[in-house]
């Protein structure tokens, strides 16, 4: 029988989805800002996220509107509260994309032109991650969903291999000072990437509850490393 | 209350021999029961314990045979021609089908409430000891003091101890069924049933029933059958839920409304049933 609330529930899911879309796409053109030292998708990512904090809004609000009106149980009542935490994670994976963005502007504006380390191959799993995440969520995919913490540990090796590649370069004394600023920043936007794999995994272990239930929050299922 | 059967069974040791001994904390336990009215099977192969001190409810759609169950515990459905049972249902470890066991007696130690209030044409104060008066206690101090205790524990002292003499049904609703609350506590049973209990009240007096109901679950153990899922919810430790008959699923209520482990029962719940 489909309930009368179900369509409200439904444009949860639609919303949510269209929260990771565009959570996805604002990493990706951060790091294209980046990349292709390109100073109008630095304004394109600030301005989109203007949007994935609206829906952030909607999603709070909608969910809180339906425990009010609708007394949710089971599987319903985990799904609003999966909304909740995930479109939590998805505004701040935003807000990591802004950070990106900013950087990636100071870093253009100073002119710097040297070594991009492996930022490229961090965006692009940590961006897969909340991709497989959200897709877990929509496709109700629980082995997906189990083995995505575990994957978070590569993100958080090349992060840590990056920051190993910068303190180095940064030590050297052939550094041009000059290069100092631009560095620093390249290292808070790996840090935001790793950031970003992490809200991945929360997305995932929310899934998990979702679906089965159970909160593998701090337990063994749940390492990341 | 802690050992109730001993301490305030009307039911002696000699009238009723135990055939099953109730867990540690079950006070109620059905064991493979089946109930018919007529040739109509309406309770299939029934096995489940519910909590001493705590309260159960049983949900389920019309017809699914919660109330039936309920009116079992306290042999109501004895009444009925031609209804016959297996299996044994024992109250504190003592099985209510004992042939020792008075119908009567049995029935003092299982207070019931129903749907819809039924206090008799009696004054307030007449209603709440009736049962004594009916057991040969006339004695005014010992009927004074149950009256008190008993409309204290169904949070209506204060609102009738003026006016004990006027007639029951100068109440509210909300304050008939907490005076048949009372009434049954009067009695000192060791299980009240309650079948819709709010059924026919409105939120405020629903929401005095339920805060009743939970205090009272610290003295007695208490079954309740409810189509208020939110009312389940909120006041029950146990939940089962019944379909056409049998028991689809028992656990803590909280499993039961965050994460049940069977379909029907999460159809149910959430509304999806149908």
């Amino acid at each position: 029988m489909e309930r009368f609330f179900e369509e409200n529930l439904n444009q949860l899911r639609i919303n949510l989805n269209r929260m990771a879309e565009l959570a996805y796409a604002n990493v990706n053109t951060a790091i294209e800002a980046l990349i292709e030292k390109d100073l109008d998708l630095v304004k394109k990512t600030i301005k989109a996220d203007d949007e994935i904090d609206e829906l952030n809004k909607w999603v709070d609000q909608h969910v809180v509107e339906h425990i009010t009106l609708h007394s949710p149980v089971a599987s319903d009542v985990r799904l609003l509260y999966t909304a909740l935490k995930g479109s939590r994670d998805l505004e701040r994976t935003g807000d990591e994309a802004c950070s990106i963005a900013k950087r990636a502007r100071k870093i253009i504006r100073s002119g710097y032109s040297g070594n991009l380390y492996d930022i490229e191959t961090l965006s692009r799993l940590a961006t897969n991650s909340i991709n497989e995440a959200i897709s877990c969520f929509l496709k109700r995919d629980l082995e997906t969903a189990r083995k995505l913490p575990s994957k978070d540990k590569q993100i958080d090796e090349l992060y840590k291999a990056i920051g190993k590649q910068i303190n180095a370069h940064i030590s050297n004394s052939d550094l041009n000072p000059q290069e100092v600023p631009a560095l620093i920043d390249l290292l808070f936007i790996s840090k935001s990437l790793e950031r970003v794999g992490d809200h991945a995994v929360n997305i995932a272990e929310e899934v998990i509850y979702f679906l089965t239930g159970d909160d593998i929050r701090h337990t063994n299922d749940a390492q990341r490393n | 209350m802690e050992n109730v059967s001993e301490e305030n069974s009307t039911i002696t040791k000699q009238e009723a021999t135990p055939k099953v001994k109730a867990g540690k904390n079950n006070y109620i336990s059905v064991k493979d029961y089946n109930f018919w009215y007529g040739k109509a099977k309406v309770l299939h192969d029934l096995n489940l314990e519910m909590p001493k001190k705590q309260a159960t409810a049983l949900i389920g759609p019309s017809g699914c045979g919660k109330s039936t169950l309920l009116r079992n515990f306290n042999r109501m459905n004895d009444l009925v021609t031609e209804a016959h049972h297996t299996g044994d249902i024992t109250i504190g470890g003592h099985s209510i089908y004992d042939p020792m066991i008075e119908v009567i007696s049995l029935r003092k130690r299982i207070g019931m409430v129903f749907q819809k209030s039924n206090p008799f044409p009696k004054s307030i104060y007449e209603n709440v000891v009736y049962s004594l008066r009916v057991a040969g206690k006339n004695r005014k101090s010992t009927l004074d003091e149950v009256a008190e205790k008993s409309l204290q524990a169904a949070a209506l002292w204060d609102e009738v101890k003026d006016r004990l003499g006027e007639s029951a049904f100068s109440l509210s609703g909300g304050q008939m069924q907490r005076l048949c609350i009372a009434r049954a506590i009067a009695n000192e049973p060791e299980v009240i049933l309650m079948d819709e209990p709010c059924s026919a009240l409105d939120p405020i007096a629903t929401a005095k029933v339920e805060e009743l109901i939970n205090e009272l679950k610290r003295k007695y153990t208490i079954v309740i059958v409810t189509h208020n899922m939110q009312q389940a919810a909120r006041v029950s430790d146990k939940t089962a839920f019944f379909f056409l008959g049998k028991l689809i699923e028992y656990n803590d209520t909280k499993e039961i409304f965050l994460n049940p482990q069977i379909e029907q029962t999460e159809a149910y719940v959430s509304g999806r049933f149908g």
